[in-house]
């Protein structure tokens, strides 16, 4: 009896399992990849040309958000302190300090630092911060407990399902803007705020939502124009 | 259930709308291209270089690289560059806006300039200073171009051989030989220095230009305008033309391109919107032109005649009134003429001190000044007009300095600004003359013409880099402040001359704070003291904008001469067969602004002609000379595959027949001759011949050496269109008589938009006499096959649930709480002038394409002014020569039910809860479905990355050359440019709120959705921990809105009864367009209302049917026959 495959056949199975190995090696890295904070950058961590410490100086020192990022509450940009900013304190403090020395050479030369950029939204994508800190999203929401960062990393995904995921639940997030007390720090700023006794996030969140009459776009055009 | 919507059936009676005489005469050719989405070739890559194969090569071996490189997989480093020391005011992502003016002929505008981190982007009207509405014009919208213009003169020039070869210098080498020059004619007072410049109206000019006269007694101070009006160093008119009831235009495009074009925009446009707001009735305009005007498009009354014969109309008129005496008159040779000028006088008699008569500023003197006793007799001085001293500087005229200079008599010449080598009249040649003069040191902001024929040449600053001061045309002072430091190191006029005069170097703005000085203290002889009071005064001034105490007192009284009668005007009609060329201004004013992509690239109001200048003929004269419409030869190929000019080019350019237009040979009585394309202009009177002036600028042919130095001059003006001023003549200054024309065996290519994106006429502009109006005040509803619709399905916006079933959007999340956002345009106030479309294109980032580009159908304009033509349908050709004119902006309409977004296969444009349609350019892959399925044809695809992409010819290493994809304005001439894409500098002038989108994204109108969103994040900062988030009332305007001089457009929030578009929503000459498809646009038109005297010939015609209209089309009866009664105003 004569067979039934041609000889060329034999190796249909070896073909076969290669070609399936080589795709599902490639599916496997993507999906490791692509699936995977490393992909949305969370835990990018570069080095910066000053070895800035938020966990010092927002940490221990108390300094507050908005002493550097000073136009957080009024523009879309939450601005990188001039180096007037800095050297408002290290003009004394510290001021013989190595560490310090591009700080001091900027100021003497005017040449700006060129601090690396961790978060970064795309062109085609607007985001305002002003319009969040000011309506109760806190700094943490988006940036973690940068007051216990030695060096700042990427800590949320930041990506459009991200964003969509608080501006369908906001209630999860949202914050009063007045400090609990006189003289305490707008719960906004406060990166170890937590709700005051007795009360969850899900009914605070569900009363501001109703009094502010929060209501945060979910069109394509809140960001993209 | 799919729906099929039966349009209505071609109209058998009544008037007849149309675009184009293509679409009027119906040719088959027409129905075939309209039937297309896009003109032929728009869509397809045919023709150009590169193969699909080909494409596909180049694809596979790019993805191949990208894949080796893992390019894709390393994440860029990106640095945040803060500030070393903070600025003032200054805070990353929020504008700063500062008062400004632009100098311009005739009078300054005030300006609002927006900056973004120091850069400004945009400029509005500064709604502070009265008579502008807070309204600019198309040339103040581009203006911010112009400050970026990469060809701009960068560097100080010395000529080693004049026009040929330049080498560079620096500023000090020029000041030193400045300083030289300046002491050796303080010796001798002067004597053989002479200044050449443009009229201004900055008292700070005249405050220095007197102490160098008195420091050089001898000088020579010329001033040149090529458009100069009559009234420079007298005293000059203003006119109220709100007040106006009746408004007669001779010649006069004073809604067009004139001086004070804004100021009388606004005013005539109050005029009209009194209509059932204030009063029944409206103002009146008759025009008298010889080509067809935006003016005569809004007049209610036109009159075709020459403008060689205004003058006769003029005394005619006069005798009709009384005011001239005598017979010494030439009666028309048309009958019509004299009835018509007669019942218009009885209109005039029975308006008296309501009326007011403008004369076009290029008629001779003694026509101003006739008119101006005519309106003296009409008691209209002191309440239509006042008079105010001409705010306009002047000098010795250039046929002065002409004879000096071939006397040999001026060794030394200043040319300050302006352009003599370009635009000087022909029978001066001043160019060569110019080459007689031993040293000729020009200040320029380009290296063009005149730079050619200078020994050194200065770069100039632009106007929104210098201190200076100026009056606008009613007289009001304004402030001009810097926004930036100059760009390319030019230094101002003021500068110059102050230099010239001696004075100290000023840091900022000493000069101008010394002028405002003097005119707010008055005539104090001392230098300023910085006392408080003054430097209060002086911050105010400069925040303001302007100064309110330093304006010009104007006079209810005119001056005895104006009103002296017996000017009568020695009148010679026009013979028939005789030709008149007849000189106008268009898009890029005198040519001034000829390197201005924006200016260039948007369609002549009337003509829809872009990218160049053309003479308009009449149908019928197109006709006897055998260059009418049809094409004019068989040539079948298709559009030339290179930017090549057919001018340079050795080789004939392959043309398509349909861009291709005739050719004419122009000669002037003096012998002058120009060949010059024709486009056939309804409208245009048979005896004249219609040409704008300002195209056909040169780059001087400069040596390979020295071209390293001259940034790549003029790449934008350059070889588009042609340069008539080498046909007009100081003698002749607007029109040209007894000219001869011939035809001549070639053609030019022009890119018309005309065509593009028709709709076909389904009453989509209405349009009513007053007298129907009264009748029936919702007449609008009554056209189309509106009437026969059910009216919930007309008018959405009131009614969310109702409407077609499918689909149905947002109703479900609708809340009235949010705002709906909503636009009306009124077609009875909208005079055309295409601000909104150049004003969008700032706003928004619209690129331009270049001419092949607009001829292929690809403009980007998101806004564009449709303009009809309405005429009796018939083709009887007497109703083609003598149509009205309709013009109608259109934008994406924001439809609720919008045919493009269900076709979408990516969801790239969806629906927002406010009601807009809006556009994800990330998520657009470029299906074009969208425009396909759009009914109003308002959507621009970018066929190529028209913004960012290399202009000249790219070799790469292993494909070699590949094509030149985009045949832009840019492409295929020399420059540093190459491999590069936008320059830096133009990339300057970008919006940072809205995406620049690139090629295979899809665009259109959004509502300027960026200004909707920042006032919202306003409200929202400011609601706090509060829930008062409702926008105020009329909080912020969109781009065509904030700049419409008509205030025809108004935007916003229907959902607030107090909003004025939700008053305007309730007016019933509201309609949709196409709105029985039941799209229900959220954009909707006022019905046009045209006020006829019923007692002039022709009345019935005007205004009076609209297509599809059931009843009965008015009598075609002689309008005369019609008792005085029905007159109504």
């Amino acid at each position: 009896m004569a067979n039934i495959f041609p000889k060329a056949t034999n190796l249909i199975l070896i073909k076969g399992l290669v070609a399936l190995l080589i795709v599902g090696g490639l599916v496997t890295v993507a999906v490791w990849y692509y699936f995977t904070p490393k992909y949305s950058r969370v835990g990018y961590q570069p080095i910066q040309p000053v070895a800035f410490d938020h966990k010092l100086h927002v940490g221990q020192l108390g300094l507050d958000c908005r002493y550097c990022h000073s136009n957080v509450e009024v523009s879309s940009h939450s601005n990188f302190p001039s180096t007037q900013t800095c050297m408002n304190c290290h003009g004394q403090i510290q001021a013989t300090n190595p560490k310090l020395k591009p700080v001091r050479d900027s100021w003497a030369t005017g040449q700006p630092i060129s601090w690396v950029k961790i978060h970064n939204v795309p062109d085609y994508a607007y985001f305002n911060h002003s319009v969040h800190v000011s309506r109760g999203v806190s700094c943490v929401s988006c940036h973690g407990q940068v007051n216990e960062m030695n060096v700042v990393w990427h800590n949320q995904s930041q990506s459009m399902a991200w964003c969509l995921n608080c501006h369908r639940n906001p209630q999860e997030y949202v914050r009063p803007v007045a400090a609990d007390k006189p003289g305490a720090t707008s719960p906004v700023f406060d990166l170890n705020w937590t709700p005051p006794a007795g009360k969850t996030q899900a009914e605070l969140g569900k009363k501001l939502v109703h009094d502010w009459k929060i209501d945060p776009p979910q069109n394509c055009a809140a960001c993209h124009r | 259930m799919k729906r099929t919507f039966n349009h209505p059936p071609a109209p058998t009676t009544g008037k007849k709308y149309w675009r184009s005489l293509e679409e009027f005469a119906e040719t088959p050719e027409f129905r075939a291209r309209l039937e297309r989405e896009f003109p032929q070739g728009a869509a397809e890559l045919e023709g150009d270089e590169i193969t699909r194969r080909g494409f596909m090569q180049f694809m596979g071996a790019s993805v191949a690289l990208a894949g080796l490189g893992l390019t894709g997989c390393r994440r860029p480093e990106i640095h945040a560059v803060p500030y070393s020391k903070g600025v003032e005011w200054q805070v990353p992502g929020n504008a700063l806006h500062y008062a400004t003016a632009m100098p311009r002929r005739g009078g300054a505008i005030p300006l609002i300039a927006t900056t973004y981190n120091g850069r400004p982007t945009k400029l509005e009207g500064n709604p502070n200073v009265p008579g502008f509405n807070g309204s600019t014009d198309t040339f103040g919208q581009a203006a911010i171009l112009d400050l970026y213009d990469p060809d701009r003169s960068k560097v100080v020039l010395k000529a080693k051989e004049r026009g040929k070869d330049y080498i560079e210098a620096t500023w000090e080498d020029f000041w030193e030989e400045f300083a030289i020059l300046r002491r050796d004619y303080l010796k001798n007072g002067g004597e053989g220095l002479a200044i050449l410049a443009e009229p201004s109206t900055s008292p700070t000019r005249e405050r220095i230009r007197d102490l160098i006269q008195q420091q050089f007694p001898k000088i020579a101070w010329v001033e040149y305008e090529p458009w100069a009006g009559p009234w420079a160093g007298s005293t000059q008119p203003i006119y109220n033309l709100e007040k106006a009831d009746v408004i007669v235009s001779l010649d006069c495009d004073f809604l067009g391109a004139s001086e004070g074009t804004i100021q009388n925009i606004a005013g005539f446009s109050a005029g009209r919107r009194r209509l059932g707001k204030t009063q029944e009735t409206m103002s009146r305009l008759y025009a008298i032109e010889g080509r067809f005007s935006l003016t005569g498009g809004m007049a209610d009354h036109r009159l075709r005649v020459p403008s060689s014969n205004i003058d006769g109309v003029v005394t005619l008129l006069a005798s009709k009134l009384g005011v001239a005496s005598g017979n010494s008159f030439t009666a028309f040779n048309d009958p019509n003429i004299e009835a018509w000028i007669t019942e218009m006088a009885k209109d005039l008699m029975s308006a008296k001190g309501r009326s007011v008569i403008i004369c076009g500023s290029q008629q001779p003197p003694s026509v101003h000044l006739l008119l101006q006793s005519i309106n003296g007799a009409l008691d209209n001085i002191g309440k239509t007009i006042n008079y105010i001293p001409s705010v306009t500087s002047v000098g010795w005229p250039l046929g002065n300095l002409a004879e000096q200079i071939s006397r040999g008599t001026i060794k030394t010449l200043f040319v300050l600004g302006g352009n003599p080598a370009f635009n000087a009249p022909a029978e001066i040649s001043f160019d060569s003359l110019l080459a007689k003069v031993e040293q000729v040191i020009r200040l320029g902001l380009h290296v063009d013409e005149t730079s050619a024929t200078a020994t050194t040449h200065i770069p100039a600053a632009h106007f929104l880099e210098s201190w200076g001061d100026a009056y606008t045309c009613g007289g009001a002072y304004l402030s001009q402040q810097p926004l930036i430091l100059p760009l390319y190191n030019g230094i101002s006029e003021i500068e110059l001359l102050a230099e010239l005069a001696g004075l100290p170097k000023a840091k900022g703005a000493e000069h101008i704070q010394q002028t405002f000085g003097k005119l707010t203290r008055g005539n104090e002889p001392d230098l300023i003291t910085y006392v408080d009071e003054i430097e209060k005064k002086w911050h105010q001034y400069v925040h303001d904008g302007f100064c309110e105490n330093a304006r010009l007192k104007s006079s209810a009284i005119a001056p005895e001469f104006l009103l002296a009668k017996g000017h009568i005007v020695p009148f010679k009609p026009l013979q028939p067969g005789e030709y008149e060329l007849n000189f106008v201004l268009g898009n890029i004013d005198d040519g001034r602004y000829a390197n201005n992509g924006w200016l260039q690239e948007l369609p002549d109001p009337v003509s829809k002609l872009t990218w160049d200048n053309a003479l308009y003929v009449s149908p019928k004269t197109a006709k006897k000379l055998g260059v009418d419409v049809s094409p004019p030869n068989n040539n079948t190929q298709d559009l030339p595959n290179t930017d090549v000019s057919p001018r340079t080019s050795n080789s004939p350019v392959a043309i398509d027949p349909t861009t291709a237009f005739p050719m004419l040979k122009v000669t002037t009585p003096d012998g002058r001759s120009m060949e010059l394309p024709v486009l056939v202009a309804p409208g245009q009177h048979d005896q004249t011949l219609t040409i704008a002036l300002g195209w056909g600028r040169t780059a001087p042919r400069l040596t390979e050496e020295s071209r390293k130095n001259v940034t790549a001059p003029l790449r934008v003006a350059a070889d588009a269109g042609f340069n008539v001023y080498k046909l007009r003549t100081s003698a002749t200054p607007g029109f040209v008589t007894g000219v001869k024309v011939e035809k001549i065996d070639k053609t030019w290519p022009l890119a018309l938009t005309q065509e593009h994106n028709s709709m076909e006429g389904r009453g989509l502009v209405r349009e009513a006499s007053l007298e129907k109006y009264h009748d029936d005040p919702a007449f609008v509803q009554e056209i189309g096959i509106d009437k026969d619709t059910p009216q919930g399905e007309l008018k959405g916006y009131q009614n969310y649930e109702s409407g077609y079933g499918t689909p149905k959007l947002n109703s479900k999340d609708y809340q009235p709480d949010r705002p709906a956002w909503g636009m009306v345009i009124d077609l009875n106030s909208c005079v055309g002038c295409s601000a909104c479309v150049v004003a969008c294109q700032a706003e928004n980032n619209i690129p331009i394409v270049g001419k092949f580009q607009v001829i292929r159908g690809r403009e980007m304009h998101w806004i564009r002014n449709d303009r009809y033509f309405a005429s009796d349908d018939t083709k009887d050709s007497s109703y083609l020569d003598d149509p009205q004119m309709l013009i109608q902006p259109m934008a994406c309409q924001q439809c609720e039910n919008a045919p493009c977004e269900p076709v979408c296969p990516v969801n790239a444009t969806v629906h927002n809860e406010e009601g807009l349609n809006v556009m994800a350019y990330n998520r657009c892959i470029g299906t074009r479905y969208c425009a396909n399925n759009c009914p109003y044809k308002v959507r621009r695809f970018n066929f190529f990355n028209y913004n960012d992409r290399p202009i000249q010819n790219v070799k790469l290493p292993v494909l070699g050359q590949v094509g030149e994809l985009y045949l832009g304005p840019l492409a295929g001439k020399d420059g540093p440019l190459t491999y590069k894409g936008t320059p830096d500098s133009i990339a300057l002038q970008k919006n940072p709120n809205v995406s620049i989108r690139i090629r295979g994204v899809m665009e259109k109108c959004t509502y300027c959705v960026q200004r909707i969103e920042e006032a919202k994040i306003d409200q929202l900062r400011k609601a706090n921990g509060s829930g008062d988030i409702t926008l105020p009332t009329d909080s912020f305007k969109v781009a065509c809105q904030q700049v419409c001089p008509a205030e025809a457009i108004v935007f916003g929030n229907m959902n607030d009864p107090n909003s004025k578009v939700s008053i305007a929503k309730q007016d019933e000459r509201g309609y949709g367009v196409l709105a029985y498809l039941g799209t229900r646009p959220r954009t909707s038109y006022l019905g046009r209302v045209r006020n006829p005297n019923m007692a002039m010939p022709g009345a019935a015609h005007i205004g009076h049917t609209s297509p599809f209209e059931e009843k009965s089309p008015a009598e075609p009866k002689n309008g005369s026959d019609k008792p005085e009664a029905a007159t109504t105003r």
